[in-house]
C-alpha cells in the first residue's frame, strides 16, 4: 500500500515533469517549424477522413432523433437549433476528440514507442539533439493545431449530415434550416466548445507523448503502452469534459 | 586522451562496475572485452553521459563530464560518435538523411558540400547508390555501416562502438571491423568497443581491456593478454 502509493507519487511527478519539459521547450522558442508542418499534415490526414465519416452520420442521426422528438411536441422548426447546438457545444469536440485519440494520438504512441524501444531517442541524446525539441514538441505542437481544425470540420460536415435528412425526410426547407442554424448557433456556443477543444488537445498530446517517450518492453511494449495510451487518451477527454462543461455553464452561462 | 577514475555503478544494489581506472590516449583503438553482463554497455553509456556513475570521474580532453546538466552534455556529445548495437537509425529518414543528420543539425555547412561529404562516406562504406533507401530495406550489416557513417561523419573526436561485431556472419564482421580501424586511423579518433569477439578485437584493437565482476582483470596488447596466467583470462580466451 504505501510503495503502491510511492510509485504512484514518482509516476505523477514524472508526468508532470513531461509537460513542463516540453512547455519550457516552447516558451524558449525551441520550436522546429518544419517538423510542426510535417506533424500536421501526417496527424490530418491519418484522420481527417474518419472524421468526417462519424460527423456526417451523428449530424444525421442526432437530426432523426430530433425529428422524433420535436414532433411529439409539435416544434419541428427547431430541429436545425437542435443539431446545431447540440454539434457545436457538445458532439463535434468530443466525438471528434476520441476519435482522433484513437487514430491520430495512437499513431503519435506508436511512433514514439518504437523509436524508444529501438533506441532511436537515446541515439538522439548522443548526436547532441535534444528528444524532446526533436520528436515531441513538434508532435504536440502538431495535435494543438489539427484537434481544432478537425472539430470545426467536424462541425461543418455535422450540420450537412443533420441539414440533409431535415430537408430530405422532414421536409423542412433548405433556406429556412441554414437560416435557423446560424441564428441558433452564437459566439459563446462556438468559444464554449473551443475552450474543451484546447483542453482535450494538450490531454491528448501530453498523454500520447508521454506514454510514446517512456514506451519500454520491445514490440510487445509498443503494443501494451499503444492501447494504454488510447484508453487514457478517451478517459480523461471525458472526465475533463464533465469538469469543463459544469465550468463553462457556471462561468460563462447559458 | 580519456581518463577514467575509480568508476562505480550499482543497479538496485547489483554492483556492476566497481572502481574501473582507464586511461587512454588520444588516437587509441581500444576493445573492452567481457563475458555477457558483465557492465560493458554500462560502461560505454557512462562514457558519452547517457548514465551517471554513483561515484568516480570521467574526464575526456581534461574537461569532466560526470558533473555536466543535461543541456551541456546534449553540447559536448557533438565531439562523441557513438554506434548503437542495434544501429539505431531513424526509420522515418532515408540513408543519406541520416548520415546527413549530425552537419546538418551542427555543422555550418552549404547543403552541397553536405551532400558532398555523405557520397564521400557512402563510398568509404561501400553503399554506393543507397543513399535513396530506408532503414527497413537494409541488411543488419548495411544497417550497422549505415549507423557507423552517421556517428563518423561529424569527425568526432572519440567513436564509442557497442558490440559493433554481435548478430554479423563472420565476414561481415571482419568488413565492419576492419572499418571501424580504417576509419578511427583516418580521422584520428579514440576509439572504444566492446565486443565479445576476441578474434575480432584482437585485428581491430591496439588494446584490450578485459572486464570481471566489476573490474578491469587484464589491460595490454594482445600478446600480454595471451600471456596472462589469470584464470578468467585464460578461460575467456580458450572459449
Ligand atoms: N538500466 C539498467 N537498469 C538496471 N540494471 C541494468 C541496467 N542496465 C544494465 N543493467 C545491468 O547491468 C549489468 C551489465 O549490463 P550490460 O548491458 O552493461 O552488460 P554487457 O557487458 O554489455 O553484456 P552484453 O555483452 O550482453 O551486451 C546487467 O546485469 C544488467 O542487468
Ligand atoms: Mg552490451
Amino acid at each position: 500500500m504505501f510503495i503502491g502509493l510511492k510509485n504512484f507519487i514518482t509516476h505523477l511527478g514524472r508526468i508532470i515533469l513531461f509537460l513542463v519539459d516540453m512547455l519550457g521547450c516552447i516558451v524558449r522558442g525551441r520550436v522546429r517549424v518544419g517538423e510542426v508542418f510535417k506533424q500536421i499534415y501526417a496527424q490530418g490526414i491519418q484522420s481527417l477522413a474518419i472524421v468526417m465519416a462519424t460527423s456526417f452520420a451523428s449530424g444525421a442521426v442526432l437530426a432523426m432523433q430530433s425529428r422524433v422528438a420535436m414532433e411529439r411536441f409539435g416544434a419541428k422548426e427547431l430541429i436545425a437549433s437542435l443539431v446545431a447546438l447540440s454539434l457545436v457545444r457538445e458532439l463535434s469536440p468530443v466525438f471528434t476528440a476520441l476519435v482522433f485519440s484513437g487514430k491520430s494520438g495512437a499513431g503519435m504512441t506508436a511512433e514514439l514507442g518504437t523509436m524508444s524501444v529501438n533506441s532511436q531517442i537515446l541515439a538522439t541524446r548522443t548526436m547532441g539533439v535534444d528528444p524532446m525539441e526533436f520528436l515531441i514538441v513538434p508532435r504536440f505542437l502538431a495535435c494543438m493545431i489539427v484537434l481544432p481544425i478537425l472539430v470545426v470540420v467536424s462541425e461543418v460536415v455535422g450540420i450537412f449530415g443533420g441539414w440533409l435528412i431535415a430537408v430530405t425526410e422532414a421536409g423542412v426547407p433548405s433556406s429556412y434550416y441554414i437560416h435557423q442554424t446560424l441564428d441558433a448557433i452564437r459566439y459563446v456556443d462556438f468559444f464554449s466548445g473551443f475552450v474543451k477543444v484546447f483542453f482535450f488537445a494538450l490531454l491528448i498530446g501530453w498523454v500520447s507523448c508521454y506514454k510514446g517517450f517512456y514506451t519500454s518492453g520491445g514490440s510487445m511494449g509498443v503494443g501494451r503502452f499503444t492501447t494504454q495510451a488510447v484508453a487514457n487518451c478517451y478517459i480523461a477527454v471525458i472526465v475533463s469534459n464533465t469538469i469543463l462543461t459544469k465550468a463553462i455553464l457556471t462561468f460563462w452561462g447559458n | 586522451m580519456i581518463c577514467v577514475s575509480g568508476l562505480k555503478k550499482a543497479f538496485h544494489g547489483q554492483v556492476v562496475l566497481d572502481g574501473i581506472d582507464l586511461q587512454i590516449p588520444s588516437g587509441e583503438v581500444v576493445a573492452v572485452l567481457g563475458s555477457s553482463g558483465t557492465g560493458k554497455s554500462v560502461l560505454l553509456l557512462h562514457l558519452i553521459g547517457l548514465m551517471a556513475p554513483d561515484a568516480g570521474q570521467i574526464t575526456i580532453d581534461g574537461v569532466e563530464m560526470t558533473t555536466m546538466s543535461e543541456r551541456a552534455l546534449l553540447k559536448f556529445r557533438r565531439n562523441i560518435g557513438y554506434l548503437f548495437q542495434e544501429g539505431a537509425l531513424y526509420d522515418f529518414l532515408t540513408v543519406a538523411e541520416n548520415i546527413a543528420f549530425p552537419l546538418k543539425e551542427h555543422a555550418r555547412m552549404r547543403p552541397a558540400a553536405i551532400k558532398a561529404k555523405v557520397d564521400e562516406f557512402l563510398d568509404l562504406i561501400d553503399m554506393n547508390g543507397a543513399g535513396e533507401k530506408y532503414p527497413a530495406e537494409l541488411s543488419g550489416g548495411m544497417k550497422k555501416r549505415v549507423a557507423l557513417a552517421r556517428a563518423m561523419i561529424s569527425g568526432p573526436k572519440v567513436l564509442l562502438c557497442d558490440e559493433p561485431t554481435s548478430g554479423l556472419d563472420p565476414i561481415r564482421s571482419r568488413d565492419i571491423s576492419g572499418l571501424i580501424r580504417d576509419l578511427s586511423k583516418k580521422l584520428g579518433c579514440t576509439t572504444i568497443m566492446t565486443s565479445h569477439d576476441i578474434e575480432h578485437s584482437f585485428m581491430v584493437a591496439d588494446r584490450l581491456v578485459v572486464l570481471n565482476n566489476g573490474r578491469i582483470v587484464i589491460d595490454g596488447t594482445k600478446e600480454a593478454l595471451r600471456g596472462s596466467a589469470d584464470p578468467f583470462v585464460r578461460e575467456f580466451l580458450n572459449s
